[in-house]
């Protein structure tokens, strides 16, 4: 039952992240939008440009869709509403979420043309942006539940949660998040004014299907985890458990989508500059913080 | 059909499919997005949606006026695009060498929305079909020729076996056979980031080849009789011609004779080939050497080698004016080169003789797609002084002029807009545009207010002046006449566009209406004229010479022209991004530029 339960979600939650999205890049709110959308790509030609890398080709979307899916299998909905609680949890998710850059690479690499491969290349530089802005804001949160389990991470909020504990270390994470989903303004490696499309550049029917898929959920698994790690999870005052984390990872998810469309696409160098100028003194002072609340107010 | 999706018997998932194409329209416009607002129309209203590119696009629609050349790239562009895919022509009528459109309608609003109804309706029935026609672009047609993989001197125009050693040979492409040399190298890919942007004469060296880095040598060299192959491993192994190992069965790697260092040798750049590092540092030749993934490329300004990529960009590429083709090398993310080109550009000789000077004027508008009332009023002004005539509503002239200079900053925005990811701001200038052309003096006043806040909001818009900011600095007495700024960067210029269209509502509402432009009577004057206007680009000139009423020669000089002169320094070593976006802020118009 809860499998059922978590597979529906995981379609709900997806199909709401790409109602969001297209809702915030048109201005207008269509339900059926991304079902239409769908059923276009899904008659669309599959083109293989010639000289392509064809493995890599093939290979770089399904794997973006694997990460994310992988990465959401440590998201708790509710209590026992997880695919699985592991121990390492936290870090898991990090892990899982690492192959993202392999995908991005290969899907850049693959058709073997000069957008994509430059917006596969520009996404490894915003990993050695974003890499330690994800894991440092994690260990805080890890720091005060004294676990790495999402569980018991989201049960150490019961008190508070943690975006009012470390509200910087939120704030980190958010940015961090931001950039590992690739959502604007973080979009480098799919902008379409500065690289036509660039990794998508050469996707077409099926196969763009998979990677646009495999972009939503990993939104969307961005969101659950902002949920998990600050916004209590499924912690609410009333009603089914499960509910609260839906709402809160759709409102996450919202709030990414729209609030990024308002900025300018960010530099590469700016986004690196303030990465490692900024973001990571401003997150090791987050530890040291934590370090101190955690021993002098546990909540 | 030539956009339909080929099916032996479509059911009815593929009338569900085809009716779900019809309602998620992307477009790819040509010459662009720009002449469909300078032309009225409002492609969002009308459920089009911008595709990024060409196989992000499902229906290609065109618009007037265009070119040859124009449509060879959109020839090449349609190729790309996957089925099902469909054409929409509004206002013209010959497109060759593109198929028949699918759609013909008249160019306005009504005329888009009617046709898209058709277009809908033409998806839900035609979008798979048992008859499919395959359409090759001309420009994209190249050469096949056909090769032994052992012998590479044997090339037959023929499939066959090789007279040496009996293997079947292997077709490979040559592109077009042009007889140009550097067209050798030509790689005709339908990857659309190379050959669907530009075209595909532009293409010397093809991304796809090298970012692929097979590192292969020219075929000429491969062939070269001082060549010699030895194994990576096995440096004693040495033989004449390709082959396998005899200790460890690697394939032989091609090794150049000391005598060729000079020739590979690049500008004022050379380099030590591989063996005689190899002999510095004591290492076995090839061995986990990356020298010869760079061998030949040129020094990036930093000492690195690199390959080097050449990218097509334009001329339907979303971040840069609609029409421009741009050409730049990559040297990693970084610009080593940049040139320019234009698909659509104007030419001022008279052709076909002294044409008269209301069809001059009629002729020159006609040219100038995105600011026609502009020049339509600089070859007014230049016959009358040639005419020695003086125009009695200057006033309302430059009105006019002002509401031209709006709309042309609107679309700039739009494009700003559509480049940097700022969807509102992109929105608001097409809508805003869009209200501006054809409005009359009362509309224009009213408007007056929702134009104030727009430009407020756009200088309010978070971290977008710092975006702007490190970008795009012009070198120190360059020839730029365009909007002056303060700041002399991106930044700058932004900021100097907004207050222009403060500036020209500020002017159409103390000139009190606006006038229509007509040229005065000149009767069958003859003389020199030179006249000159403020474009929202920069000054254009114009000399005419009149005999009998007539133009005998003219001379135009536009601000784009001499704007194009600064587009290689100011992307110089800069990063992609901020490259396009240096582009953008000058505001080229192709339009403008010669043929």
């Amino acid at each position: 039952m809860s499998s059922f339960v978590l597979i529906a979600s995981l379609i709900f939650a997806t199909y709401g992240v790409a109602v969001i999205e297209e809702w915030v890049s048109t201005n207008r709110l269509r339900l059926a939008g991304p079902l239409i959308s769908t059923l276009r790509l899904l008659g669309q030609e599959n083109i293989l440009p010639r000289k392509s890398d064809r493995l890599f080709f093939e290979v770089g979307p399904v794997l973006l869709l694997i990460a994310a899916l992988l990465s959401l299998a440590v998201i708790p909905l509710a209590p026992g509403l997880i695919v699985t609680d592991l121990a390492t949890g936290a870090l898991f998710f990090n892990a899982a979420l690492a192959y993202v850059l392999v995908a991005m690479i290969m899907a850049g690499w693959g058709p073997d043309g000069a957008y994509g491969m430059i917006g596969g290349w520009r996404f490894l530089g915003q990993l050695i942006a974003y890499a330690m802005l994800v894991v440092m804001p994690i260990t805080t949160v890890a720091m005060r539940a004294e676990s790495l389990s999402t569980i018991d991470i989201v049960n150490s909020q019961e008190m508070l949660w943690n975006i009012a504990y470390q509200p910087l270390g939120f704030l980190l994470f958010l940015f961090a998040g931001m950039a590992m989903a690739f959502v604007p303004p973080f979009d480098l490696p799919v902008a379409s004014g500065e690289l036509a499309g660039g990794v998508e550049a050469e996707y077409t029917g099926v196969r763009l299907i998979i990677f646009r898929l495999g972009r939503m959920v990993l939104i969307l698994s961005v969101s659950s985890a902002i949920v998990v790690f600050y916004l209590g999870g499924w912690l609410g005052p009333f009603g089914p458990d499960w509910s609260w984390s839906m709402i809160k990872i759709l409102g996450v998810a919202a709030l990414m989508l729209s609030g990024g469309r308002m900025l300018p696409r960010i530099r590469e160098a700016t986004l690196l500059a303030w990465s490692w100028k900024l973001g990571i003194p401003l997150a090791l002072a987050n530890i040291f913080l934590v370090g101190v609340l955690v021993l002098v107010v546990p909540l | 059909m030539f956009g339909s999706r080929e099916f032996s018997k479509p059911n009815l998932l593929h009338g569900l499919i085809g009716r779900a194409t019809g309602n998620d329209l992307r477009v790819l416009v040509v010459p662009g997005p720009e002449l469909a607002l300078a032309g009225g129309l409002d492609l969002m209203d009308a459920g089009l949606r911008m595709a990024s590119g060409p196989r992000d696009a499902n229906v290609l629609l065109l618009l007037p006026p265009l070119g040859d050349k124009m449509l060879n790239a959109a020839s090449v562009a349609f190729a790309q695009m996957p089925r099902p895919r469909a054409i929409v022509a509004l206002g013209v009528k010959n497109i060759s060498p593109l198929p028949e459109a699918d759609i013909y309608g008249e160019l306005s609003q009504a005329g888009l929305i009617e046709s898209v109804n058709s277009l809908r309706l033409h998806f839900a029935q035609n979008s798979f079909s048992n008859s499919v026609q395959s359409f090759d672009a001309p420009a994209l047609q190249s050469r096949i020729e056909y090769t032994c993989p052992m012998h590479p001197e044997v090339v037959s125009n023929q499939p066959g076996s090789c007279p040496k050693c009996g293997m079947d040979l292997v077709p490979r492409e040559t592109g077009t056979d042009t007889g140009q040399p550097e067209e050798k190298s030509v790689q005709k890919t339908q990857s659309s980031s190379n050959a669907a942007h530009a075209h595909s004469s532009h293409v010397k060296t093809a991304p796809a080849e090298v970012d692929h880095g097979e590192h292969k040598k020219a075929d000429g060299e491969s062939g070269d009789a001082t060549a010699k192959y030895t194994c990576p491993m096995h440096p004693e192994v040495v033989s004449d011609e390709p082959g396998s190992c005899p200790k460890c069965g690697m394939f032989l790697e091609p090794v150049k004779a000391e005598s060729d260092h000079g020739s590979h040798s690049h500008g004022s750049h050379s380099h030590e080939s591989e063996s005689s590092v190899s002999k510095l540092i004591g290492l076995e030749p090839g061995f986990m050497s990356m020298i010869e993934m760079t061998e030949g490329t040129p020094r990036s300004s930093d000492g690195l080698q690199m390959e080097w990529i050449t990218v097509p960009f334009g001329p339907f590429f979303p971040g840069l004016p609609a029409g421009f083709g741009l050409e730049l090398t990559l040297d990693g993310d970084n610009v080593a080169k940049a040139t320019t080109s234009s698909f659509c550009g104007f030419s001022d000789s008279l052709e076909n003789g002294p044409i008269n000077a209301g069809d001059y004027v009629e002729n020159l508008q006609g040219q100038m797609p995105l600011a026609p009332l502009t020049y339509r009023l600089l070859a007014c002004r230049a016959i009358e002084a040639a005419a020695e005539k003086t125009s009695e509503n200057d006033n309302l002239r430059d009105a006019t002029l002002a509401q031209e200079r709006i709309a042309s900053q609107l679309r700039w925005l739009t494009n700003l807009g559509r480049q940097l990811g700022l969807k509102g701001i992109e929105r608001k200038a097409a809508k805003l545009q869009l209200l501006i052309i054809g409005a009359d003096y009362e509309q224009i006043i009213k408007l007056t207010p929702e134009l104030s806040q727009f430009i407020k909001k756009v200088k309010a818009t978070p971290f977008l002046r710092r975006r702007l900011d490190a970008v795009g600095e012009l070198p120190p007495q360059s020839n730029w006449d365009g909007p002056q700024s303060i700041e002399n960067n991106a930044a700058g210029r932004l900021v100097a566009r907004l207050d222009d269209i403060s500036q020209s509502l500020a002017l159409i509402k103390k000139a009190g209406a606006i006038g229509e432009i007509k040229l005065a009577e000149i009767g069958n004057a003859a003389g020199h004229g030179h006249a000159s206007v403020d474009t929202a680009r920069g000054k254009a000139n114009l000399h005419v010479e009149l005999k009998g009423g007539q133009v005998i020669s003219a001379k135009l000089d536009t601000p784009s022209m001499r704007h194009t002169e600064l587009v290689a320094p100011l992307t110089d070593q800069q990063e992609l991004g901020d490259a396009l976006v240096a582009i953008a802020s000058i505001d080229i118009s192709p339009w403008e530029m010669r043929v």
